[in-house]
């Protein structure tokens, strides 16, 4: 298992854009993917669990990541998270 | 059971602004689908519901990836958010859920309610509004997957120039309806920030939203009038209504002709350089204007014109708060998305309340702007709070005026924090990320804005303050106003001063004020590299217009030229200003 912490940098936080953009990324890979905020928990690969998150601009978000492909996948979320996903 | 007849007399409804416009049309009312909520048990069996489930899935994609095709071409907010769309749709988790509850007996629109509201809920708790705005999205996306499941046909028959009045309608709805070319939307449900709004926006369609038991008071074939600026439906118009209504319409569209094709580019000199040219606020009529509608938003909204209602109205701080949030509210509801900037009250000096009982003998340096609302601060906090409340949609700024020092700064951002906690142990809600700036407009506050950056997101230059504060004349009196020279080269160099100190770290810059009134003056502030300049609304036009001429590499050379002229008569005379 591989596990990171990011912030959310951009202004408007993770609005559906943001969210869409984690799902694609996510769904990429192989390995389980989660979210944390807080202990609440909700899985990458999907849009309406990450649009129950409330991940405004400072949030700490931990990503996690389960299966054979769980480095990278974890580091490409993380990538969008540092970009403020383009939105900075 | 015979049906209720309905009154055919004129009906005025209230309701939400949400696109700006005018349209007259028939109704076209979309019934929310109703279904039986128990298991669905014997009907079909759990393979058939789930086949019918996967169908539904499939043709709300393939109407997505049609929509796509037709945005794609313009390039339009739909896009991502159409995309969006299909991404819920895919949601695996989503699909698993709802097949799980399929396999438990519960029928395909069962099954489908009860695992979005399920998210539903979870984006509910949500103490953010914006993000609880998400909940009306999955709302809409969720009716329609019913709609198809139990209609299988999408409003195909809608006729043209249709008012399409629904309790809700899912973004992709949004693009079909503008293909169908209706004339404008009624919801009951939905808010200006949500994705539906944002698109009957950037198509131009009038929306009013708000409007409860819309889709029971109207009847498909109603004539309906929707004011978008208003935020008003009118449900079978007398002949009277009718003929107002035909001529608040031809004033639109001759004011839209008056306007040109400029109205509709974005600001910009003539070389490519993008500022936002916005519109200055004094009083409330001045809202009436429609020209503040194609504007860059609202760079400055004075309020000192309500402190006389205070007065007059004999009211508490706490029943002056709730009437300042209405009016704020309506302002940056209206406005929205642009932005609005409202600064605090500047009273003291010539705009001096009754109520407050003060005699100076030199009140221009006195006790005014921030020093008077800093010694009042029940009656400062509660305006802060009227501006936190009117925050939540996302739009609004707030600004102090007459700054002279930083500690008067982190006075009022301690009393700002305080009203925020204020709101939060209330359970009311504001935008936490409120943007707060301040007026420069002394030369006390000028010469220290690099510490000023450090607390502030931005600052807006006064011109007028600034130019009578460097030059210690009065420009209302009669034996200095000569002397009152905002083309002093003392008061330009505090400008780029300003300026550069600011974009130094990363605020932006704007001004507002008389200056712009004057082509080679406003050359001269887009050479300074001002972020946004704002402007009274009937100079509007003419400053847009100036600017779209003005090359900013040519602009610059001149400023760099003029910083260094040493008499106020050599810069009017190299900028031709009379």
């Amino acid at each position: 298992m591989v596990k990171k912490e990011v912030e959310v940098i951009n202004p408007a936080g993770m609005h559906t854009r943001p969210a869409a953009e984690v799902v694609k990324v996510a769904s990429r890979f192989k390995s389980k993917i989660f979210l944390e905020v807080d202990g609440f928990s909700v899985n990458a690969k999907s849009i309406v669990g990450l649009m129950g998150l409330p991940a405004v601009q400072g949030t700490r978000v931990k990503i996690v990541a389960e299966g054979i492909d769980e480095e990278e996948a974890v580091e490409s979320i993380a990538k969008l998270f540092e970009s403020g996903f383009d939105e900075i | 059971m015979s049906r209720i007849k309905k009154n055919k007399g004129e009906l005025v409804l209230n309701g939400i602004p949400s696109s700006v416009g005018y349209a007259f049309g028939k109704a076209f009312v979309i019934k929310k689908s109703t279904f039986n909520s128990k298991r669905n048990g014997l009907q079909r069996t759990p393979p058939e519901e789930l086949q019918r489930y996967l169908n539904t899935i499939d043709e709300y994609e393939n109407q997505i990836e049609n929509y796509l095709v037709i945005v794609e071409k313009e390039k339009n907010p739909a896009v991502s958010i159409l995309d969006s769309v299909r991404l819920i749709l895919r949601d695996p988790i989503l699909k698993d859920e709802i097949k799980e509850k399929i396999e438990e007996g519960y029928s395909a629109e069962n099954a489908v309610e009860l695992v979005f509201n399920k998210y539903k809920n979870t984006i509910l708790n949500i103490k953010n509004k914006l993000f609880r705005e998400r909940a009306y999205e999955l709302d809409q996306i969720k009716n329609q997957i019913i709609e198809i499941l139990q209609t299988k046909k999408l409003f195909a028959t809608v006729p043209e120039k249709s008012i399409i009045v629904a309790n809700s309608l899912s973004p992709d709805q949004v693009v079909f309806f503008k293909n169908k070319q209706i004339a404008g939307i009624i919801t009951e449900v939905g808010g200006i920030t949500t994705h539906s709004s944002i698109l009957a926006r950037s198509f131009g369609i009038p929306e009013v939203i708000g409007i409860g038991n819309a889709t029971e008071i109207v009847s498909t074939g109603d004539d309906v009038i929707i004011d978008g600026y208003k935020g008003v439906i009118v449900v079978n118009p007398s002949k009277r209504t009718l003929r107002e209504f035909e001529l608040k319409v031809k004033q639109e569209s001759d004011f839209k002709k008056s306007l040109g094709k400029l109205i509709n580019l974005p600001t910009q000199t003539k070389d490519g350089k993008s500022l936002q040219l916005q519109v200055n606020l004094n009083t409330k009529e001045e809202f009436e204007n429609p020209i503040i509608y194609h504007s860059d938003g609202l760079g400055l909204v004075r309020t000192e014109h309500l402190i006389p209602i205070l007065g007059n109205k004999n009211l508490n701080f706490e029943s002056f708060e709730e009437l300042q949030f209405e009016i704020y509210n309506e302002i940056a509801v209206k406005m929205y998305p642009k932005t609005v900037i409202f600064r605090a009250f500047d009273i003291g000096a010539d705009k001096f309340p009754s109520f407050f009982n003060f005699s100076e003998t030199n009140p221009m340096l006195g006790f005014r702007g921030i020093r008077l609302l800093l010694g009042k601060p029940e009656f400062f906090k509660a305006q802060i709070r009227a501006f936190l409340k009117a925050s939540v949609h996302g739009n609004v700024k707030i600004m102090l005026p007459m700054i002279t020092t930083l500690q008067e700064i982190k006075e009022s951002l301690k009393l700002v924090d305080e009203c925020k906690r204020e709101l939060n142990e209330k359970g009311l809600e504001f935008n936490q990320e409120l943007e707060f700036g301040v007026m420069i407009e002394t030369p006390a506050a000028a010469l220290i804005v690099d510490s000023i950056s450090k607390y502030v997101d931005f600052i807006s230059i006064g011109t007028n303050d600034l130019t009578q504060y460097t030059v210690v004349a009065d420009r209302d009196n009669n034996f200095v106003s000569k002397y009152f020279e905002p083309f002093h080269p003392a008061v330009l160099r505090l400008m780029k001063f300003i300026i550069d100190k600011a974009k130094k770290r990363g605020v932006k810059v704007g001004i507002c004020g008389e200056l712009a009134s004057h082509p080679s003056a406003t050359a001269m502030l887009i050479g300074l590299n001002f972020d946004s300049i704002s402007v009274s609304p009937t100079n509007f036009l003419q400053v847009k217009k100036w600017i779209s001429e003005i090359e900013y590499e040519k602009a610059r050379k001149k400023v760099a030229k003029v910083l260094k002229m040493e008499t106020n008569l050599d810069v009017r005379k190299y900028l031709e200003i009379d």
